[in-house]
């Protein structure tokens, strides 16, 4: 247990990074997804085989739990009809009682050229340039083929340059 | 354009920003959740979905509600439907009596049309006695004709107000008979000494 609560310390601060990709950058949301992966990995639901490296098995987690959210708050969303109304994304958003990120002005042109990347290609180069992986280990972590991941990389990149560009012209 | 040590650089600024703005991680935290899911769990394990004491309540609910409906059905019966039924019964009686007095009346006039025939039939003294015996033999047989008529109109007036009582249920049959009735009773059906007497006629 120790061991666990050390390795989820150390790497903390990047699985935040992952889950914030994971939640299309909803900082509560990704605050809650990797609680809830935390939880997953102290209870023995998610089990770590040895066949990766521990940081990731724990993307994984992470990436699987996220999926779970979202797909849980689209069917309550399409259960209490709130897809209907408007005003509902307003709503939770101020309901968010996190104090916002602050980022420089790169940063924040950073962030939005890749709101614009479709979310395969995101997570891709946020795994590739944020976590600093291997393209294959990136493949491993979204359960994709090498080859896709790379053209997923590669398309994704040329995309960012092209949007950093357009962001930077006046 | 930018290379990717270029784009390395600006990810690496972003993680720094983002990490200094992640929660810090508490184990704490963590087990607390843990305790709230254990509970959550147990709390199924008490009280799961399909548990004795819910599938009797249920059954208990769908019992009570059958047996409010049957009772509901029985007494609708009893009261609106019944009471319809009987007011079409004192109906149907109120026209028979009537159709029994109009045969009493009619078989009252027919008993004296055959007396008054008889003492007719008594009197034969000279030709113009039987000249006027023979028309009013004749007219006598046109009455008796007439009267065989309403008999018989009688009989089929007493079918169709039972069957009117018992359209009235349904709009549509009601009409209908209304109107079979109405043609039945049209001066075109009716015999020529009855056609003869309606007003208007030659």
């Amino acid at each position: 247990m120790a061991d666990l609560d050390d390795e989820l310390a150390r790497h903390h601060g990047a699985s935040f990074g992952w889950a914030l990709v994971c939640c299309n950058g909803d900082r509560s949301v990704a605050e809650d997804v990797l609680q809830n992966a935390y939880l997953k990995l102290y209870d023995g639901r998610a089990r770590f085989a040895g066949q990766s490296s521990v940081r990731a098995f724990l993307f994984s987690v992470i990436r699987r739990t996220a999926s779970e959210d979202r797909r849980r708050r689209l069917v309550r969303a399409a259960l209490s009809l709130s897809v209907l109304r408007s005003e509902g994304a307003e709503s939770t958003e101020q309901v968010s009682g996190l104090t916002p990120i602050i980022y420089d002005e790169t940063c924040r042109q950073l962030n939005a050229a890749l709101l614009r990347l479709s979310s395969r290609q995101r997570q891709v180069i946020h795994l590739v340039f944020y976590q600093e992986l291997t393209i294959s280990a990136a493949a491993e972590i979204l359960g994709i083929s090498i080859g896709s991941a790379r053209t997923h990389y590669e398309r994704g990149k040329a995309q960012l340059r092209v949007y950093l560009e357009d962001i930077k012209k006046p | 354009m930018m290379n990717d040590d270029e784009l390395r650089e600006r990810f690496r600024t972003l993680a720094r920003h983002e990490s200094n703005a992640a929660s810090p991680f508490y184990s704490e935290e963590v087990a607390v959740r843990r305790a709230l899911e254990r509970r959550k769990r147990e709390h199924k394990q008490h009280y799961p979905l399909f548990s004795l004491k819910r599938l009797v309540t249920a059954a208990a609910l769908t019992i009570t509600l059958a047996l409010v409906l049957a009772l509901g059905l029985a007494w609708g019966t009893n009261t609106g439907y019944a009471s319809g039924l009987v007011i079409s019964q004192h109906e149907r009686n109120q026209l028979a009596t009537n159709a029994i007095d109009i045969s009493g009346q009619l078989s009252n006039l027919r008993t004296e049309i055959a007396q008054a025939r008889n003492t007719m039939a008594g009197e034969k003294t000279g030709a113009t006695a039987q000249k006027l015996l023979i028309s009013s033999t004749s007219q006598l047989q046109q009455i008796e004709d007439a009267l065989r008529h309403i008999e018989s109109e009688l009989s089929v007036t007493r079918t169709a107000d039972t069957a009117l009582v018992a359209s009235t249920v349904f709009p549509v049959k009601h009409a209908l008979a209304v109107t079979c009735r109405a043609l039945a009773l049209s001066p075109d059906t009716l015999p020529p000494v009855e056609r003869s007497r309606l007003p208007g006629s030659k």
